[in-house]
């Protein structure tokens, strides 16, 4: 029996809860483990923590966060974020992560996925492909968090991903991500059918029915989407904000962003459910 | 009741959740990394993500194949999660040919291309109870486990738990031969469900059936 995975996006700065937005820099959002706690109880199938900042600074201040949620929170748990080295995943493996996502580091070193699924096991190891559409180059790899364009076509290295050993890809729309205007399907679809392995989309859900269509469109395993369960989660964990610094101006003008459908994860599982579509 | 549970770190994996799980139901753990360790514990956790081969030869490396057999002799219980249950069959496939424990007849094969399934099986599922034991008390067949792995265990019906089914096959779940018990989940990733597993195997009474495998 196949089912499918809904996974809840938590980027990380520093130790806060961050919501990229076009123009405006990074929303805070609050403490994550009180996220992650959040969606624990609603039911998410998965938690993905990337720390936007990591690959910048050469840096990665997760660790504490995940020995927090790992104390407590007992799904899988995937990390990324400027994970370069073995010390690096081992590291997070012992604070309590369950699978690492690596991005720039496996298009710079190719061999390293080989390399990390030997010594971690390749279901421990998941290779994040971050795409951006282009009239020339068709869907084309980006690194360092969509900054810096690397020629490689999306489905080549997505192949070249699975025949080094990775045990999943995580695939992120750039063009789409943050914009709830839905999940790029045929990028999706591309890659999703190119593989073997397990794909989780993510970029661009605004709304439950948005899963739908990519559960029945495509053949991922998983699909992954932050804004519309965080405007939601927002909604209760409020009283939480006395413990977070940074831009809280529209925390405190209760704003939403339009096209974002703040959605509960028990929500969308039972509109899935609803469609035929099975999640635990 | 001793309340202290072994987990074996032989480096394959993350122990620290299945740690984290057993401390959060309130009881001890102790971390196993000397087979004279084995000596304060009455029930042994074998976890473990990656390569049977990987795994076997640390366990052989490090004098714990006799140990862990002892172990199992003496009625103590044992539970293999994931890489760690297919360590106690006969024998797996993985990467060629290799011995396992022997504790449990049968044999670890790798899941057959069937349509559309991604392998390995990294997605939640259900188990399909065959028989009922005490370890999976409160676990109803709507639950739902995660699975993460490639190959699955064969062996005879009579040991089998819980199957679940993935490209075509109704594979063991979870198995039990005496005081040895086996689930191919993760139950420490599993939700509610798998605190309810892991407690419950933590609560076993040490009166265990003896296994002794003829």
């Amino acid at each position: 029996m196949r089912t499918k995975r809904v996974v809840a996006r938590l980027d990380v700065k520093n130790e806060t809860l961050v919501k990229g937005v076009h123009m405006e820099g990074l929303r805070v959002l609050g403490r994550p483990e009180a996220f992650a706690e959040f969606y624990y109880q609603d039911g998410v199938d998965e938690l993905f923590y990337m720390d936007v900042v990591a690959s910048l600074y050469g840096r990665n201040g997760l660790l504490d966060i995940v020995k927090k949620t790992a104390k407590q929170i007992f799904v899988p748990l995937m990390v990324g974020g400027g994970i370069r080295t073995v010390d690096d995943i081992r590291a997070l493996l012992n604070s309590g992560a369950d699978k690492i996502c690596i991005n720039t580091a496996a298009v710079h070193q190719p061999d390293l996925i080989k390399r990390f699924s030997k010594i971690f096991g390749a279901s421990t190891i998941a290779i994040a492909i971050e795409v951006i559409q282009n009239t020339d180059r068709g869907y084309e790899v980006f690194i360092e968090n969509g900054r810096e364009h690397t020629g490689l076509d999306a489905v080549v290295w997505a192949k070249k991903i699975e025949s080094l050993g990775a045990g999943e890809i995580v695939l992120t729309s750039v063009d789409r991500d943050g914009t709830g205007s839905g999940i790029l399907i045929d990028l999706v679809k591309n890659i999703s059918d190119a593989v073997s392995i397990p794909v989780i989309a993510h970029g661009g859900v605004g709304c439950a029915e948005h899963f739908v269509e990519c559960f029945e469109q495509t053949n991922v395993s998983g699909i992954c989407a932050a804004s519309i369960f965080h405007y939601e989660a927002i909604k209760y964990l409020k009283s939480d904000l006395e413990s977070v610094h940074g831009n809280l101006s529209f925390l405190q003008r209760n704003e939403t962003r339009k096209n974002i459908h703040a959605t509960s994860i028990k929500e969308v599982k039972n509109i899935l459910k609803n469609n035929g579509i099975i999640t635990r | 009741m001793n309340l202290t549970i072994g987990i074996l770190n032989y480096q394959m994996g993350n122990i620290y959740s299945i740690k984290n799980a057993i401390e959060f139901l309130g009881f001890n753990v102790s971390i196993i990394e000397n087979a004279a360790d084995l000596a304060c514990v009455s029930k042994l956790i074998i976890p473990g993500v990656g390569a049977f081969e990987d795994a076997i030869c640390w366990i052989n490396d490090h004098g714990f194949y006799h140990e862990i057999l002892n172990f199992a002799k003496e009625g103590k219980f044992i539970l293999g999660v994931c890489l760690g249950m297919q360590l106690l069959l006969d024998y797996s496939e993985e990467g060629g040919y290799h011995k396992g424990l022997g504790l449990v007849p049968g044999c670890v094969k790798k899941f057959p291309r069937f349509g559309r399934y991604p392998i390995p099986q990294m997605q939640w599922n259900v188990l399909k109870k065959q028989v009922y034991h005490p370890i999976e008390a409160h676990v109803s067949g709507v639950d739902f486990f995660y699975f993460l792995h490639s190959y699955f265990v064969e062996c005879p019906s009579a040991f089998v738990l819980s199957s679940a089914n993935y490209c075509g096959i109704d594979y063991c779940a979870s198995l039990n031969v005496g005081n040895i018990f086996g689930v191919q989940f993760h139950p420490e990733k599993s939700g509610k469900a798998g605190l309810t597993l892991i407690n419950n195997f933590c609560l076993l009474s040490n009166e265990g059936e003896m296994y002794v495998r003829g």
